[in-house]
């Protein structure tokens, strides 16, 4: 280890953070059922050799011990604080995206499961986001199959254990891109939901779908859109078909505005090296008073909608928007219990009433041809959806699979099917489903 | 390399315990002995095991079956050296009571190891139990219900309060030292009040209202540690506006 590296290694021993500002609202929203935690699960050809792994968990945790953080409650704020306990690592029992806790996590805010050939790791989302958890996931991969003995070829890029940590890995990267008096944002009308009545306990189960990539590619070319906008097309021409087939009192008394929230991975918009939080939302939508919406007409709106909502000065608005309302100085001084009350209250009103679903891609992973081999498939389960939105969706791509994993906390799975009926008239095919049959 | 039939990872030849579940590996290479016959005509098969071997509840267990040997064995032999020499029990019934009394502790200790206030409440029978038979041992009762039975219920009831003060807490410092005082000072207060109701028929509180007092500025001084200096040494990050 070089000079440097120690250096930072041994600034970094004990420290705390502020939540960065989309992790600010967690903390008073999550529960047993809310968590806010998903998963990346990948699994290999060859059963998990446990030596090997736990080895390389404790290699790498040290690269990252700014994910080695404890959730505490402040006066104003909650804050993170640094505990240098070792991650988890659990057997996979099958609980997906539980509550983290005090006693099995170590009080930290990721966990590491195992299983037969199996590894997953959930975080919550309170520590950081799709890309920064893909990071630490990539390096723990390939820190594991190198102790497995698989050679990594050079240039792999991912963050070696013995690389120096940056100061801007740990950066809350809203607030360095936060402009004043910028003008607010027009207020959303309520959007259109899932009429699904909620399991009564237990709630979570997730359904997925595998699709071939080189299809969809070729599919999104023919409208010439991107995967994710062909992807975000067909969710919403899903939720049109649920809605069309809702008995006509109920239609009446539904909104009829269908939105989608869809994350942007900001640091593509804004350059960051910051591993927390740095994530915002475009919302496509289709407006059902207008009329129903053929295919074709969807992703044509939503391609445009994508291309004027990722506009680098009306994403500036959102965040100026968002971390606003944090620096706003009767806002800091209200006592925490006070504020999360209030955003409790206000959760459903300004945010999840807003949306009809949630779509997240995280791109394709890839760890090189070599490592790749060792990989029969990658999965990414989304958080527990809250019960306004009911389903979302999470989608990763490995090789020539685009996999799709629902989560739902509804007794219906009528909405997935209804999107796998839209890819087959599209003539996609998938190559594996599970879907349970539920009531309708 | 071998699985471990529970979770199914690749585990190391020299394990005896998968790191992962924490279940026993099953290996087809242990030494297994000849078939046993024992009475019922079943058959076993007899394993050397080691202590190393073994988990923590099977270790507690034969520490429980090694100390229940000697105990029962010190207080049978102890029985009947009295009886020999006086042909009747006399003074042994101390030594039984009491043996009867560590084998009883024992026991609730190896059975009861992760159920806290079962163990106090298991704890506090026996203690009873030995009080009363030592005060009985005269055939006559005389301090056993009126001040051992309350002692014991007002250290039990002390006892669970900070038991599950305990379980509640986040965090395990200075605060529960303050509670251990306070429960301390009720306790003594309970003493006092029934000693005076033994000797004098009467309620007197004198020094344990002194006790009492006296923990209050102590608790104080031990919370505020707890809670403003202790858990949160930078008060900038406790106060960040």
């Amino acid at each position: 280890m070089n000079e440097q590296t120690h250096t930072e290694h041994r600034v970094i021993e004990d420290f705390w953070l502020k939540l960065d500002n989309a992790a600010k609202m967690y903390p008073a929203l999550m529960n047993r059922e809310f968590t806010a935690v998903f998963r990346f699960y990948v699994s290999l050809k060859q059963p998990v050799q446990i030596t090997s792994f736990f080895r390389a968990v404790r290699k790498v945790e040290k690269r990252f011990p700014y994910f080695k953080m404890q959730l505490k409650r402040g006066f104003f704020w909650y804050y993170l604080e640094h505990k240098n306990l070792p991650i988890s690592v659990q057997e996979d029992t099958g609980v997906l995206c539980r509550k983290f806790d005090r006693e099995t996590d170590h009080g930290l805010l990721l966990r590491i499961l195992v299983k037969n050939h199996t590894i997953s790791v959930e975080f919550s989302h309170i520590l950081t986001d799709g890309q920064g958890s893909m990071e630490f996931f990539k390096s723990l991969l390939i820190t594991y199959l190198a102790e497995t003995g698989v050679g990594i070829p050079a240039g792999v890029r991912y963050f070696h254990p013995d690389d120096p940590i940056s100061g801007e890995e740990l950066e809350d990267s809203f607030h360095r891109y936060f402009k004043k008096n910028l003008p607010d944002l027009t207020r959303l009308s309520r959007a259109f939901h899932l009429p699904f009545k909620l399991q009564s306990s237990a709630r979570f189960s997730i359904s997925s779908i595998t699709l071939s990539l080189k299809q969809m590619k070729h599919k999104a070319g023919h409208y010439s859109v991107s995967v994710t906008e062909y992807l975000i097309s067909a969710y919403l021409c899903a939720l049109q078909e649920v809605y069309k087939d809702l008995p006509p009192a109920q239609k009446r008394r539904n909104n009829k505005i269908l939105r989608i929230q869809v994350p942007v991975n900001l640091r593509s918009i804004f350059p960051s090296s910051s591993m927390r939080n740095f994530t915002l939302f475009v919302l496509p939508e289709i407006d059902l008073r207008l009329g129903y919406y053929t295919f074709q007409e969807i992703v044509k709106k939503v391609h445009h909608q994508m291309a004027l909502e990722k506009d680098q000065k009306l994403i500036s608005r959102t965040i100026s928007r968002n971390v606003g309302g944090e620096k706003n100085k009767l806002v800091r001084t209200i006592p925490l219990f006070i504020k999360s009350l209030i955003l409790q209250t206000q959760y459903y009103s300004l945010g999840a009433n807003l949306y009809s679903g949630e779509l997240t891609n995280l791109g394709k992973l890839d760890l090189t041809p070599p490592l790749n081999e060792q990989i029969e498939s990658v999965g990414f389960v989304p958080p527990p959806p809250n019960k306004a939105l009911k389903v979302d969706c999470g989608v990763i791509g490995f090789q020539d699979n685009l996999m799709l994993t629902f989560g739902n906390i509804t007794r219906s799975t009528n909405f997935e099917r209804r999107l796998l009926q839209i890819f087959s008239d599209q003539g996609i095919e998938p190559e594996v489903t599970n879907i349970k049959n539920t009531e309708p | 390399m071998i699985k471990c039939t529970h979770c199914g990872v690749e585990l190391e030849e020299n394990m005896n315990y998968c790191p992962l579940c924490g279940q026993p590996v099953e290996k087809e290479s242990m030494p297994v002995h000849e078939p046993v016959h024992i009475k019922g005509g079943q058959n076993i098969q007899k394993r050397y095991i080691s202590m190393g071997q073994l988990n923590r509840p099977q270790k507690r267990k034969v520490m429980w079956e090694v100390l229940s040997l000697i105990v029962l064995s010190g207080v049978l032999g102890v029985v009947l050296l009295n009886l020999i020499f006086n042909q009747r029990i006399t003074w042994s019934v101390y030594p039984l009571v009491l043996g009867l009394g560590i084998f009883g502790y024992a026991s609730v200790f190896t059975f009861w190891y992760d159920k806290g206030w079962q163990q106090l409440l298991g704890d506090m029978v026996i203690t009873f139990a030995v009080l009363f038979s030592l005060d009985f041992t005269d055939g006559m009762l005389q301090w056993a219900l009126p001040v051992a039975f309350p002692m014991l219920v007002g250290t039990l009831a002390v006892g669970l309060g900070l038991y599950f003060i305990a379980r509640r807490s986040r965090y395990y410092g200075f605060d529960l030292m303050a509670y251990v005082f306070v429960g301390l000072a009720v306790l003594v207060l309970l003493l006092e009040g029934v000693l005076s109701l033994y000797h004098t028929h009467g309620l007197h509180l004198d020094w344990s209202i002194i006790v009492l007092i006296s923990v209050i500025p102590v608790d104080a001084v031990l919370l505020y540690i707890h809670f403003r200096l202790r858990k949160n040494p930078d008060l900038k990050k406790f106060f960040h506006i």
